[in-house]
């Protein structure tokens, strides 16, 4: 302040003492010139001192906030104002802006800030558990673009011995160079496919893990030789549970035969009876006791998963027989019933409506599997009779040309399965052993009764990080009972759900990473613990997704409160610097040139 | 002492420009050998004889310039000539400056001085030193095109020749420290004729049957020493010395597998014994096709050549053939082995060829020869061919009627035209030397037209176009054949046709059929299946040739395709019957008494019980030290219960190594390497893993129980009030 004025003296006596030099000059031509020059020089030199201010009102909006999340590029918000804040110490670091403030925690920050009303999210956006606690406030979303690579995928991680692992997702594709997707694991490549198209790309891989127990498949993107990811599918193989099976059979053939003899090595229990004449039936009991089979009744039945049979021996049951069938498949019982005829014979077989087409010569018979391109090698016959499906069927395997040749139903909780493929031995004979095992496997695991597990469980996230808060869900069928759940050695106390008295859940956090072990019930599960580095994209895309849909699910946004704030304003310097030279220099030039 | 001066200056040039010659000379050689040099390099593999493939070549190519440009035939009169021509001004003189003064006479002394100034004048010719510039330009472009040449890839021939040669002979063995030397002696058996092989590693790779001979010398003494083949068999050696120093071990191998090292209980890594097996002679036959018809007409010859192969040395070779002659119950076999008229010598790759004439044979018309060849080599493994089938078509048996007098009969009546022309086609040439040219040729047409007539009938079976005026302009070729006064069989139906014809007069139809073109008749077209069609259609092309040679007078050259049609249409004809043989049937006695009695009673129930025992849980234990490996890739050692697991899955690994050393050998070792401890990178495991994954096989997809959710009583009783509310559905 003192300075201000003593300057401001200063320049008064500067301006006074210039001012008298000019009036006493001798050369009185252009004096007022000269004398308004002076003082123009003086005063813009005053004002280089001190410049001058003026005070502006402007609109802000204290109540809002831009918050940075992952997957934000530079170029979008470098020229963002108001407040910008993040909470991603890496984005922190590599966008290197003054104005970006990094905070541990966004609802924690809220918290601290309640007059924030307003949030500008962009980048990938949040995720579900951080989303939850915006309830209540402004959002607004610019989402990044998609991001690149694996962004989604999914597959069935608890497998049956043989069973097929299936990972499907999609990938994002960018760039001209074609990207080859594989998965590999256990010293081998189960499947591989190339993507040549931008743009997102679902693909579906498949194949059988052949360990039993736990393993680690990994999800491998290629392009030329750079692996662009490596994205680990963790898979637990469990033993195969086997069927009972009673095969009933007018009389032997070699169908028969052929699938006794290859559920016997099956090591699979097996009652096989085929009938001799009346009332006198020979019987096989393969890995099995020996029980009396010569009736049919529920204690039989409810002994065995399946019962296999054919029209013409149904045809010779007896009333109670066929009605003790009924029953059980009611309840449970797979039924699987060959045909061979065009008329149906029985009650039970009726349902499965039958046409035929006309034989033609030196004709093979091709069947496909559902979902799958393979085509099982061709039967050496000419296929005449086939299934018309009705609304209540679903169609299981079906001749390469799409005529249904098996089909099945559900008849209470149990299944009934209809197949009028006559003979398949002929794979075996041929040495076609895979394509036998595909289609038995396939009738039989379908029809057979279900094996009611006593607990369910699945854990919240699906792909689970290191570090993460993880949420068991738990179904159990004694519903009196509270589950003993405890993770990695420590006891759990489930929440039991207030609708579903059987479902009960609980947290936990990911403390290890790899397989983690939770004890249900005294048995133990395992799931894996991902690391932060495996499935970013698939993560990122989640975010995305749940962002995008938290803010589409909220009210309509009003219009941000806005107040005027008063700012002080500073006049260029410039504008002063231009009279004061153009002052000096008239100065200077008059005495020289004038 | 003028004179001496100026023929100074020329001696000191000849020096210089001598020098210069020599230089330009070895400039330029050593800018060709560059390049040539390296090129040679490049295109052969030499690039460890660099250096003298440089100087050889740069002594040639400097002895050639030398020969060709001598530098020490560059003399003083050479430069004074080449000055007389460069430089007008010495006035063809300078000769006269290397003469002695007082040799000349006085005109010539008054030129010499004049000459001499103006040579003292003249600058030094700069033409030596040009060539000099250009030669060492070729030695630059040389050095830098050698340059370009080595710096490309060496051809491609070249690289696969040494890595097939050189690279799987090293590989790289842990060798137990106490050996101090060894060596192997391979020695092949004699009949590969491969010589002796003496290599320093323990891998082998040997013909089956070799001798192997160990002698291993260790750097200390040495109790036992011993080779542990496969794991299970153990050979204990004997110390040379007695002092158990050296060792030697002898052994002749007829297994592939691999082996170890065990000095004083100490074991040393596992090395693969891998055999080449010696394969039989490969015969691939390249004529004839397997099943030649000789038609009539033809050469009754065979013309057969073959290609064989083997890793060693053919020893011999033969043709066994077996001739089927007669019919019916008649049929006579006789076989003959033929031998090929070439020497063997062992040698591995034989080209052979063999004309067998079928007449000398003894074969007949209506014979078959069925013929394979036989090679052995000389490890005394026989192979033999696919058998080839030869047969003579019998013209007397297609001239017969047997196969048309009973049965359906389909074409009968063109058929025997077909016949009949040929039993014309050789009478006409029986009698051709008795009637003349004129006569001859007309007849040699008629046949020919004839021919055509019964082409174009078989053509309308298959619905080509048809000739409507089919004998209409031909009346007097007919009359002509009615001359001959042959009894034709088709005559009468060709008679038919002409009175038809004239019927046809002044019906507009027929009239309008002659102008209009007609197509196929759609009627006719079906007729047929393809199959047949195909057959009708390959008759007609027979026809279609015969034809031609008819109507061209080559009548002798038309028999060959006439009976090739007959014989064609009698397969078409035999196609349409089914033959069954007639056969007598034998009944067994009913016993009346036992049957319709209804009786039950003695009817048994076998009942059969049978627990099926796997004889080895080989895929089971596999599967989980499959996963014994993967949980190890996260842990540093492996559990207990996993290590008792991979002690007892080794027995498996142990034996596919020594069926298939080179595939599951390495697993082994990585294996070996992970029961002890040592080595467990993610990769080594994935090796193992992957062996493993190749002894299981491909896996079998299994029935199985499919799982529900628990069934809670919440469920059971929305199930059960969905049954009542809905009624059953279903069965």
């Amino acid at each position: 302040m003192e300075f201000k004025y003593l300057a401001i003296g200063l320049c008064l006596v500067l301006g006074g003492f210039l001012l008298l030099k000019e009036w006493r000059r001798a050369n009185k031509a252009r004096r007022a010139l000269r004398l308004l020059a002076s003082s123009i020089a003086v005063i813009c030199f005053a004002l280089f001192i001190f410049p001058v201010s003026y005070q502006v009102e402007r609109p802000e909006r204290p109540h809002e906030l831009n918050f940075l999340s992952t997957g934000v590029i530079k170029d979008t918000v470098k020229n963002l104002k108001g407040r910008l804040l993040t909470a991603d110490a890496r984005l922190f670091q590599s966008l290197k802006m003054p104005k970006l403030g990094l905070i541990a925690d966004l609802p924690y920050f809220l918290k601290s800030e309640p007059e924030v009303n307003h949030l500008n999210i962009y980048g990938y956006g949040l995720s579900a558990d951080e989303l939850s606690a915006l309830q209540g406030y402004q959002l607004n979303f610019y989402p990044s673009a998609i991001p690149k690579g694996l962004i989604s995928a999914s597959w069935n991680p608890r497998l049956k011995s043989s069973e097929t692992l299936s990972v499907q997702g999609v990938y994002n594709q960018e760039g001209d160079l074609p990207v080859k997707i594989l998965l590999q694991g256990v010293g081998e490549t189960l499947d591989s496919l190339t993507i040549n198209a931008k743009g997102e790309n679902t693909f579906s891989l498949k194949g059988r893990p052949k360990p039993s127990g736990r393993a680690v498949y990994h999800l491998i993107a290629l392009q030329g030789k750079d692996t662009l990811a490596k994205e680990p599918v963790p898979v637990e193989v469990q033993p195969a549970l086997p069927l009972k099976i009673l095969l009933l059979a007018a009389h032997p053939d070699f169908e028969y035969k052929f699938l006794k003899n290859w559920l016997f090595e099956k090591q699979y229990p097996v009652i096989f009876r085929s009938r001799i004449s009346k009332d006198k039936y020979s019987t096989d009991f393969l890995n099995t006791e020996n029980t009396n089979v010569n009736r049919v009744n529920s204690t039989l039945l409810n002994q065995i998963d399946l019962l296999v049979i054919d029209e013409e021996e149904l045809e010779s049951l007896s009333g109670a027989e066929l009605a003790s069938i009924r029953t059980a498949v009611g309840s449970g019982l797979g039924l699987l019933l060959r045909i061979t005829g065009v008329k149906a014979t029985t009650a039970i077989s009726r349902s499965f409506d039958r046409y035929e087409l006309p034989e033609l010569k030196n004709k093979t018979l091709t069947i496909q599997l559902p979902g799958q391109e393979r085509l099982l090698g061709p039967l050496p016959f000419e296929q005449g009779v086939f299934l018309r499906t009705a609304v209540n069927d679903q169609p299981v395997l079906a001749e390469k040309t799409g005529k249904v040749l098996v089909s099945s139903r559900i008849h209470g909780m149990g299944k009934v399965t209809a197949t009028v493929v006559p003979a398949t031995y002929n794979w075996l004979l041929n040495g076609q052993k895979e394509d036998y095992a595909d289609f038995w496997s396939t009738l039989l695991s379908r029809t057979a009764r279900k094996a009611a597990s006593t607990e369910l469980w699945s854990i919240d996230p699906a792909i689970p990080v290191f570090r993460q808060r993880i949420n068991i869900t738990v179904d159990q069928d004694a519903s009196k009972k509270n589950p003993l759940i405890s993770s990695n050695g420590l006891r759990l106390s489930p929440l039991q759900n207030r609708v579903l008295p059987f479902q009960w859940q609980v947290s936990t956090w990911a403390t290890e990473q790899g397989w983690n072990k939770v004890n249900l019930n005294g048995k133990t599960a395992f799931f894996y613990v991902y690391s932060e580095q495996d499935w970013k994209e698939q993560r990122n895309m989640e975010k995305l997704k749940a962002t995008a849909a938290f803010i589409k699910g909220q009210k309509s946004s009003i219009n941000p409160l806005e107040t005027n704030i008063l700012m002080k304003k500073q006049v260029s310097i410039w504008w002063f610097f231009f009279p004061f030279l153009l002052a000096v220099t008239f100065l200077w030039y008059e005495t020289k040139m004038l | 002492m003028v004179e001496q001066e100026a023929g100074k200056r020329i001696y000191s040039w000849k020096r210089q420009w001598r020098m210069l010659r020599l230089l330009q000379l070895i400039a330029l050689s050593i800018g060709f050998s560059l390049l040539a040099g390296a090129v040679m390099i490049h295109l052969f593999p030499l690039a460890d004889w660099k250096t003298v493939v440089f100087v050889a070549l740069f002594l040639i190519v400097f002895v050639i310039l030398n020969l060709i440009y001598p530098f020490w035939k560059i003399d003083v009169h050479g430069i004074s000539r080449y000055l007389d021509r460069k430089i007008p001004e010495l006035e063809e003189s300078t000769g006269i400056l290397l003469r002695p003064a007082n040799e000349l006479s006085l005109l010539e002394r008054l030129q010499q001085q004049k000459v001499e100034v103006i040579l003292n004048q003249i600058q030094t010719p700069a033409a030596p030193l040009k060539k000099l510039g250009l030669s060492i330009l070729v030695m630059i472009i040389g050095f830098g095109l050698s340059f370009l040449t080595s710096s490309l890839k060496p051809s491609g021939y070249t690289t696969e020749a040494h890595s097939s040669k050189d690279k799987p002979n090293i590989v790289k063995e842990r060798i137990l420290p106490q050996i101090a030397s060894f060596s192997l002696n391979i020695n092949p058996p004699a009949y590969t004729g491969l010589p002796e092989m003496k290599q320093q590693q323990f891998s082998v790779k040997a013909a089956t049957g070799s001798l192997l001979k160990w002698e291993i010398r260790t750097n200390e003494p040495v109790k036992t020493l011993k080779l542990i083949f496969n794991d299970r068999e153990v050979a204990s050696l004997r110390s040379k010395d007695g002092q158990g120093l050296e060792w030697s071990f002898l052994k002749t191998i007829h297994q592939t597998g691999f082996y170890q090292v065990e000095l004083d209980g100490k074991k040393s890594d596992l090395y693969q014994l891998e055999l080449i097996p010696d394969l039989p002679v490969s015969i691939r036959i390249v004529q004839p096709k397997p099943h030649t018809t000789i038609d009539f007409g033809q050469p009754q010859r065979l013309s057969l050549m073959l290609h064989l192969n083997d890793d060693y040395g053919i020893k011999d070779a033969s043709i066994s053939a077996t001739m089927a002659s007669g019919k019916g119950e008649g049929v006579s076999f006789t076989e003959k082995k033929l031998l090929f008229d070439k020497g063997f010598n062992n040698s591995k790759s034989m080209s052979l060829s063999k004309t067998i004439d079928l007449k000398s044979l003894g074969m007949k018309p209506g014979d078959e020869l069925y013929f394979f060849v036989k090679a052995l080599d000389n490890h005394g493994q026989t192979s033999r061919s696919d058998v080839y089938f030869v047969s003579i078509v019998d013209t007397a048996e297609l001239m017969s009627m047997a196969g048309m007098t009973n049965g359906i009969n389909l074409v009968p009546e063109y058929f025997r035209s077909q016949r009949q022309i040929i039993m014309d086609t050789e009478k006409l040439l029986d009698e051709q030397p008795k009637i003349t040219e004129e006569s001859f040729k007309n007849r040699s047409n008629a046949l020919g037209i004839d021919q055509r007539l019964l082409r174009l009938r078989y053509g309308k079976f298959l619905g080509e176009e048809t000739e409507t005026e089919i004998g209409a302009d031909h009346g007097h070729d007919h009359e002509e054949g009615h001359e001959e006064g042959h009894a034709h069989e088709g005559e009468e139906h060709h008679e038919e046709k002409e009175t038809k014809q004239t019927e046809k007069f002044g019906d507009v139809k027929a009239i309008m059929d002659s102008y209009s073109h007609k197509h196929d008749i759609a009627e006719d077209a079906t007729f047929f299946e393809p199959e047949l069609k195909a057959q009708l259609k390959a008759v007609l092309t027979e026809m279609w040739s015969a034809e031609l040679q008819l109507r061209t007078y080559k009548t002798r050259n038309a028999l060959p395709f006439e009976y090739k049609a007959l014989r064609l249409l009698k397969d078409l004809q035999q196609k349409s019957r089914a033959y069954v043989a007639k056969t007598t049937v034998k009944v067994a006695q009913l016993k009346e008494e036992k049957r319709l009695s209804g009786e039950l009673d003695k009817i048994g129930q076998p009942s059969q019980k049978n627990t099926f025992e796997p004889l080895d849980k080989k895929t089971a234990l596999l599967k989980r030290a499959l996963s014994a490996l993967e949980s190890r890739k996260t842990a540093t050692v492996f559990k207990t219960e996993e290590l008792s697991l991979l002690r007892e899955t080794e027995k498996y690994m142990v034996v596919a190594a020594s069926d298939n050393p080179a595939v599951f050998l390495p697993a082994l070792k990585g294996w070996r390497k992970l029961t002890t401890g040592s080595g467990g990178s993610e990769k080594e495991i994935a090796e193992v893993q992957a062996a493993i994954g190749k002894m299981i096989g491909q896996e079998q997809a299994v029935p199985q129980l499919p799982s529900a959710s628990p069934a809670s009583n919440l469920y059971r009783k929305y199930f059960n009030a969905l049954k009542k509310g809905e009624g059953a559905n279903g069965i």
